[in-house]
């Protein structure tokens, strides 16, 4: 059974470089409002984003993104149909795990919290699910061993 | 399901690693088999059982609990 969605197994390093820029590029910006100077773009007062913008958090949000999205669609070594089933499992969870987060923030995080909040589930899917899957895929091997020691 | 894939490898002195080659799967997929662990899909089981020469129904046996499972 071919997925056809899947990335060659090389790219998951090129995601995890991305991953790792967006995030040292994301860190400073949020916490010290740290930002690369050839970046800013001065806009005109009509526009929509009027005013001095910088595309840091943009450069950031994006490699971040794109770096979780590669990781996530990157397939193993060798991925055949138990991998397939087991990223189906690790789906369901993503899926779950994003929409029980939105259900919480709505009943206890109001205004500036609740936006903060969903900016921080746009990344929980890819995150859940690299986790939940490679979680399945250790488990799944480390149960083989343990089967082929007895 | 029981399956009687370890049994008919291990007759034909096959590694799992041999028999992961001739059908396209990692050697974890076939451990899992043998395990039942996972539940190949009909496909990966008409594969083995042309490997090893014997019908599908040879190898996987259906199981009093796979009826309830199913009807739930």
């Amino acid at each position: 059974m071919k997925n056809h969605f899947l990335f060659p197994p090389d790219f998951r390093l090129y995601g995890l470089i991305l991953f790792v820029a967006g995030i040292l590029l994301g860190i400073p910006n949020i916490f010290f409002d740290w930002e690369i100077s050839w970046l800013s773009l001065n806009t005109e007062p009509r526009d929509i984003f009027s005013g001095r913008q910088n595309l840091t958090n943009e450069l950031a949000l994006t490699f971040v993104l794109i770096g979780l999205l590669i990781l996530c669609f990157s397939s193993l070594k060798l991925e055949d149909e138990r991998t397939l089933y087991l990223r189906l499992r690790a789906y369901q969870w993503s899926f779950l795990v994003n929409f029980l987060i939105i259900l919480v923030g709505n009943w206890f995080l109001y205004g500036e919290y609740f936006l903060y909040l969903m900016i921080f589930n746009l990344f929980t899917p890819l995150v859940v699910f690299l986790m939940r899957f490679y979680y399945l895929i250790y488990m799944d091997e480390s149960g083989q061993k343990e089967i082929d020691a007895e | 399901m029981q399956n009687k894939v370890k049994q008919e490898r291990v007759r034909l002195n096959m590694q799992q690693q041999d028999l992961a080659e001739k059908i396209g799967v990692s050697r974890q997929t076939i451990h899992s088999i043998e395990n039942n662990r996972y539940t190949p899909s009909t496909l990966l089981a008409l594969k083995i059982a042309f490997i090893f020469g014997k019908s599908v129904d040879e190898l996987f046996v259906l199981e009093p609990a796979d009826w309830e499972e199913g009807s739930r």
